[in-house]
């Protein structure tokens, strides 16, 4: 009753206020596929008017004057759409903008999603890869990987070869918010972190906010990855097949009544050949993941959407002589379904109902023979029912609305013989949130201010969370930004994110006798076109962090009542300049970052700060003969380190000979008190289309560090055969060549 | 013209005056931290197995990762005491197999005993002089396994508290493919459960037990650590990484320990083809399976 109330009354504010112009509505899809296209730019010719789509294709459009217009719908690899419409006073007009794909890549569209989003947008830190960017990057084992492709942007951090963990201005990857489809992925990781699970075949865009995002997202310090996984082909079934070293993947897509459908799937099964090949016995590994959307178009206005992730790692191990004496099996991994309802309920009110299961579990069973077995089982489960509104109240203000509660359970249970811990916790987080998009003078001067209260149950209190965004277009091609907002998290891990391979997190809620941790972002920067297709930006931050609660220095897990309390700060400068289209395509980024934490007395630099970055990016399509080529460079300065300082004798009392033995023990320095060499790698791929009669065959071949650079993971000390130490190094991954074939019909 | 050379100057300018300051700004703090060398001293007073052998004092110092190493130091005075005792024990320097260590020359005279408080002193003219205290825990006794048994898995180990003990130590020694297996496991003494709480039940290691050949005796032997020796043993370093030992437990003035354990020990025979079976039924009363029944 009350919303309906509510609904009735916004349907007829605008009405009153504005009666004489009209407006247009609708969506924009893509004709092929009947997917929607994020960002499209519609206008309406000659008045100066227009609007970006939101993220699910959808536009509003008011204030037209009533008469005859021609309203264009563009968007990059597409052909212009132009419709000519009539409009009477007062006239809210729907429609949906089908576009073609353009023949030729190169032709007459210029205008891009991300020309869009700087038009008409307030999005400050914001970088949106779409399917494109993925794909054409060279790949690791034969594979595409988002996480590692977000590694390539500004701000983002990559502490080795194995770990495609997020550090993100100066943030942890626990304080990273990562989406698939509105579910929440706590622990995004295949192969101890060389992988994520997302199959970046069935990924449409992921979206990085790395600073000062709006108050639609909460619950975390520093970013938010947003990702949402293709809807599926509407028109036509189609199945992408192909084989890498690593893995097979299948990515199936087709109409179904009223909608569309898209199932991938992918399967390794190098590391059990790999192993067998070498001799290895009592050793297997695989992982699997299963990524799947449905949606259902009721009306052109509402829109059903059903995801899915299932992925998960299988690790086995046993005595080649006796598998009854012991044998072991580790499996972890993600579940996740979301069920999201958009609903058109006046053209001026853009809903979205949100309900999302996700759930990260381990199972650990080590059967030693005989009934002793040592068991252990965590799990994390995670609910969330969402519902955003915008509401178009008048051209110059655009409010978006909401609340999110989360029911968020961890368990954790170990199991041995006379040993048995349990944990277990609950947290019910609930906000509110408001935010309008205030253009203030038209086309030039935009801002974005809002408000989330979170209300945190554990200490029974809110916690304001005001955000304010700027934009100031001096010019057509000039934008000036900034943002500063205030996040807390209600959530943090017990384990230390300085592990070198990670099987998985383990979340709690803040205990009850710790502060919330909190964060403020101060973000200001400056984004410039220098041609259509060629976006230049320049961005400051500086974050201060409060109440974090860090793992003691050297514990791979610390025990919740345990945790330190820091205080620290990140602050930096990026700049990145990026090519949209074209010939050569891609983006160069470069950072410069400082991150530092204070626990007690102790101030030290964080281990992945990485004070100098640089990314070189680049796809050229075409090249030779139809071959594409994709190349990236990635240079940064060395990360801190712990190093040995000074070393002695130990001696090692061994009951059983009544004697002692000795080894060297060594004395180290403070955490940050050494920086490995400065990392540095250059991948790139070729790749071949060849169309037949039945559809078309893809060959790849990429190469991993071309140029064999020894790139040191971690030092440790061995004792050499005159006693003295010696420094030895264990590298990250050498020249890596992989070929691999796809198959589209 | 002119003013479009004053211009692209004034740019160029700009730009590589913001490249120094970001040089400028961003060094790395690269030099190392402070190194200082100190007395290296480590010290186990052992009793329960062996009352009367030989109890060395290790004494060295800390080298900075620059320096050669030597394998003694010459020049330390050497004392332990107690209350108990009616002389201090003084250590006279001795090298063995390569080794210098400083062994008591009254070994056959020290009597530590379960609960008595133990100082150490070690003076040298060129380091800070290193002092410490142990308190030696009391003697206990296992109840299960004893001497002569034949275990199989699923059997407990179980032994009487020492008090004073921060935790215990169990010893392995075994050989698997021709090699020889050494170490041990230290439990925290509140992570041992126990009904009475006095005292300690835990499973047999039978992952090590399994490897002996059925006939063939095995000397299990179990040590209760004082709190020194636990954190040197078994104890988690607070600063420094995981894989990186204790440096120092209990010592003030330099590194090492100064501890104090008791050992006690049992011959015990594997039948293999017998699992399952609970050994604590064969204890009188007092005692509970471990394995609890409503899991």
């Amino acid at each position: 009753m009350r919303v309906s109330a509510i609904l009735a009354v916004s349907a007829f504010v605008p009405v009153m206020a504005s009666a004489q112009p009209a407006a247009v509505s609708g969506f924009v899809r893509d004709r092929a596929t009947g997917e929607p296209l994020a960002y499209a730019n519609v206008v309406i010719e000659g008045t100066g008017l227009g609007a970006a789509t939101s993220e699910r294709g959808y536009f509003y459009i008011g204030q037209i004057p009533a008469g005859r217009h021609e309203l264009s719908a563009s968007y990059v690899g597409y052909e212009t759409v132009r419709r000519q419409v009539e409009l009477a006073p007062a006239q809210v007009l729907s429609l949906v903008l089908e576009l073609p794909r353009a023949a030729v890549e190169l032709g007459e569209v210029r205008v891009s999603a991300e020309r869009a989003k700087f038009d008409r947008e307030v999005q400050i830190s914001a970088t949106r890869l779409d399917t494109r960017s993925l794909l054409t990057l060279p790949r690791l084992g034969g594979e595409v990987d988002v996480l590692r492709t977000v590694q390539l942007l500004p701000g983002v951090v990559m502490t080795s070869d194995f770990s495609n963990r997020l550090y993100i201005r100066g943030g942890s990857p626990d304080q990273n918010l990562i989406l698939l489809d509105g579910i929440s992925v706590y622990n995004p990781s295949h192969l101890f972190g060389m992988f994520s699970p997302f199959i970046a075949e069935a990924v449409a865009d992921a979206t990085l906010l790395a600073g000062g995002f709006p108050a639609q997202y909460g619950g975390r310090l520093s970013s938010v990855l947003d990702v949402v996984s293709r809807e599926g082909n509407s028109k036509r079934l189609s199945v992408d097949g192909s084989l890498s070293l690593l893995a097979a993947r299948a990515v199936a897509e087709g109409p179904i009544p009223g909608g569309s459908f898209l199932v991938a799937g992918r399967r390794t099964y190098l590391p059990d050949l790999v192993l067998s090949g070498l001799g290895v016995e009592g050793l297997g590994y695989y992982f699997y993941d299963v990524m799947a959307k449905a949606n259902y178009t009721r009306t052109p206005d509402s829109r059903l959407t059903l995801a899915g992730i299932s992925a998960e790692d299988v690790l086995s191990f046993w005595d080649p002589q006796n598998r009854q004496a012991m044998d072991s099996k580790l499996r972890w991994g993600n579940n996740g379904v979301s069920l999201r309802w958009n609903r058109v309920f006046t053209p001026i009110i853009y809903g979205e109902v949100l309900a999302a299961w996700s759930n990260f579990r381990s199972r650990f069973d080590v059967d030693f023979g005989a009934g002793a077995r040592a068991k252990f089982k965590s799990d994390l489960m995670d609910w969330t029912l969402k519902a955003d509104l915008t509401w178009y109240l008048a051209d110059a203000h655009t409010v978006q609305f909401g609340a999110d509660a989360k029911y968020v359970g961890n368990g954790a249970r170990f199991d041995y013989d006379t040993i048995e811990v349990v944990h277990r916790d609950t947290l019910v987080p609930l906000a509110l949130y408001v935010e309008d998009k205030w253009e203030l003078v038209a086309e030039r001067i935009f801002l974005r201010p809002g408000l989330r209260l979170a209300f945190d149950p554990y200490r029974s209190r809110f916690e304001p969370e005001p955000r304010l965004g700027i934009k100031f277009r001096p010019g057509k091609n000039t934008a000036v930004n900034a943002a500063i907002g205030r996040f807390t998290q209600p959530t943090v891990v017990l384990n230390s994110t300085e592990a070198l391979f990670s099987i998985h997190d383990i979340w709690i809620s803040v205990p009850r006798k710790y502060r919330l941790p909190s964060a403020v972002h101060y973000v200001a920067g400056v984004e410039r076109w220098f041609a259509d297709d060629v976006l230049g930006s320049v961005e400051i931050y500086y974050k201060d962090f409060s109440n974090l609660l860090e793992t003691r220095y050297g514990d791979y897990f610390t025990p919740p009542e345990s945790l330190l309390v820091a205080d620290g700060y990140s602050a930096g400068f990026e700049l990145m300049l990026r090519k949209t289209q074209g010939r050569v395509h891609g983006w160069v980024s470069y950072s410069l970052a400082w991150t530092e934490r204070q626990i007690g007395n102790e101030v030290f630099h964080q281990h992945y700060d990485r004070r100098h970055s640089l990314n070189i990016v680049a796809t050229l399509p075409g090249l030779y003969r139809g071959i594409d080529l994709s190349a990236r460079w990635t240079l940064g300065t060395g990360l801190p380190y712990a190093g040995a300082v000074g070393y002695g004798h130990r001696y090692e009392y061994y009951p059983h000979e009544h004697d002692y033995h000795w080894h060297w023990m060594f004395e180290y320095g403070e955490r940050d008190a050494f920086r490995y060499p400065v990392y540095h790698r250059l991948d790139a791929g070729l790749s071949k289309v060849w169309r037949l009669s039945w559809g078309e065959v893809k060959g790849f071949l990429d190469v991993i560090n071309l140029y064999n650079a020894r790139n040191v993971l971690l030092y440790y000390w061995e004792r050499a055969a005159d006693q003295r130490p010696v420094r030895k190094s264990i590298g990250m991954i050498p020249i890596l060549p992989t070929i691999g074939v796809s198959v589209r019909f | 013209m002119l003013t479009v050379i004053r211009q692209a100057r004034t740019r160029a300018g700009f730009f590589c005056s913001l490249a120094l300051a970001i040089t400028a700004a961003s060094c790395d703090r690269t030099a190392p931290s402070e190194f200082r060398a100190e007395l290296n001293v480590q010290v186990m007073l052992r009793q329960g197995l062996h009352d009367r052998v030989e109890m060395p004092v290790f004494v060295n110092r800390t080298y900075s990762i620059f320096e050669e190493p030597q394998h003694s130091l010459a020049g330390a005075e050497v004392l332990i005491w107690s209350r108990q005792w009616p002389d201090t024990l003084r250590f006279a320097e001795q090298t063995i197999s390569g080794t210098t260590a400083y062994y008591c020359t009254t070994m056959a005279m020290i009597p530590v005993t379960g609960g008595e408080t133990c100082w150490l002193q070690v003076i040298h003219p060129d380091f800070d002089t290193v002092r410490a205290r142990t308190i030696a825990p009391d003697t206990f006794r296992i109840l299960y396994p004893a001497t002569g048994d034949t275990v199989s898995d699923g059997d407990s180990l179980v032994f009487r508290r020492s008090r004073n003990a921060k935790g215990y130590l169990i010893s392995y020694d075994y050989r698997l493919d021709g090699d020889t297996w050494r170490g041990w496991i230290a439990f925290p003494n509140e992570s041992i459960p126990g009904l009475p709480y006095d005292t300690a039940v835990m499973r047999l290691p039978m992952v090590w037990l399994r490897t002996v050949e059925p006939g063939r005796p095995y000397q299990l032997v179990v040590a209760a650590l004082d709190s020194n020796y636990f954190e040197w043993a078994g104890g988690r370093a607070q600063n420094p990484r995981r894989d990186r030992q204790v440096l120092s437990a209990g010592i003030s003035g330099g590194v090492g320990v100064f501890g104090s354990i008791c050992e006690q020990a049992c011959t015990v025979y594997v039948r293999q083809d017998s699992a399952g079976r609970r050994c604590l039924r064969q204890i009188d009363s007092g005692y509970f399976p471990l394995k609890r029944s409503n899991r």
